[in-house]
């Protein structure tokens, strides 16, 4: 992730609470990706954050499209779905 | 493979792409909700294979798909299929057995416009009103 290439100053602080055994969890994990606790727990929040985020701005713009295409905004596509019929009657005989 | 809440079937897309409002206002809920919801591989193949399809509706499926699960046709998915076409007097579409199955295999609701799918016994149906 580009955000990870430059040194951020990071002067934040989070306080988390975890059970003995989800710390020992996460600090297997951590062993794993040859990583310190913090680090790994502060770079799988953040990717996880992004994907988040990510997620967000998909459904944004599909809920957009569709709005659009209720409106009439964004133009019906006839010819096509008529072809995808056809092709199903065609194609997959019984 | 967990438990979705619905599977979209092909002709609930084509009758977006026609400009239904119902089918879009059904497609506009699942996107906007936090359940679960996805679609059969073979939709998928169903609707991006023909060269018509306009550039904005392309793009707008590849997020679609991108924002719920697509159901792979396993092999208990095909055996299942190839089981209820075995035993109807008239089989289903091939598409529309294995969407069929799918949707079965993960307790989904079938989000339809297709009647045809009410010859399925035991198939949990939402079937929308006809244009």
């Amino acid at each position: 992730m580009a955000r990870h290439t430059t040194k951020a100053t990071k002067d934040a602080t989070v306080n988390l609470r975890l059970a003995k055994s989800e710390r020992q969890l996460c600090e297997r994990a951590a062993e794993r990706a040859h990583l310190q606790l913090g680090t790994w727990m502060r770079q799988t929040c953040l990717r996880a954050a992004e994907r988040e985020a990510g997620t967000e701005e998909r459904r944004a713009r599909l809920l957009d499209f569709i709005q659009r295409a209720r409106s009439g905004e964004v133009a019906p596509a006839k010819e096509h779905a008529e072809a995808i019929a056809l092709a199903r009657d065609d194609e997959w005989k019984r | 493979m967990e438990a979705l809440s619905a599977v979209v079937d092909t002709s609930v897309l084509l009758r977006a792409e026609n400009g239904d409002a119902q089918a879009l206002d059904r497609l506009e809920r699942l996107v906007a909700g936090d359940a679960s919801w996805g679609v059969a591989a073979v939709t998928l193949y169903e609707v991006l294979c023909k060269g018509s399809a306009p550039k904005t509706w392309r793009e707008f499926y590849r997020e679609l798909f991108a924002s719920c699960e697509v159901l792979p046709i396993t092999e208990e998915i095909a055996l299942a299929a190839a089981e209820v076409n075995r035993t109807l007097r008239t089989p289903l579409r091939a598409p529309d057995a294995l969407i069929a199955a799918a949707a079965s295999s993960v307790g989904a609701i079938l989000v339809t416009a297709d009647e045809d799918f009410l010859r399925l016994p035991g198939l949990a149906i939402e079937l929308l009103r006809p244009c």
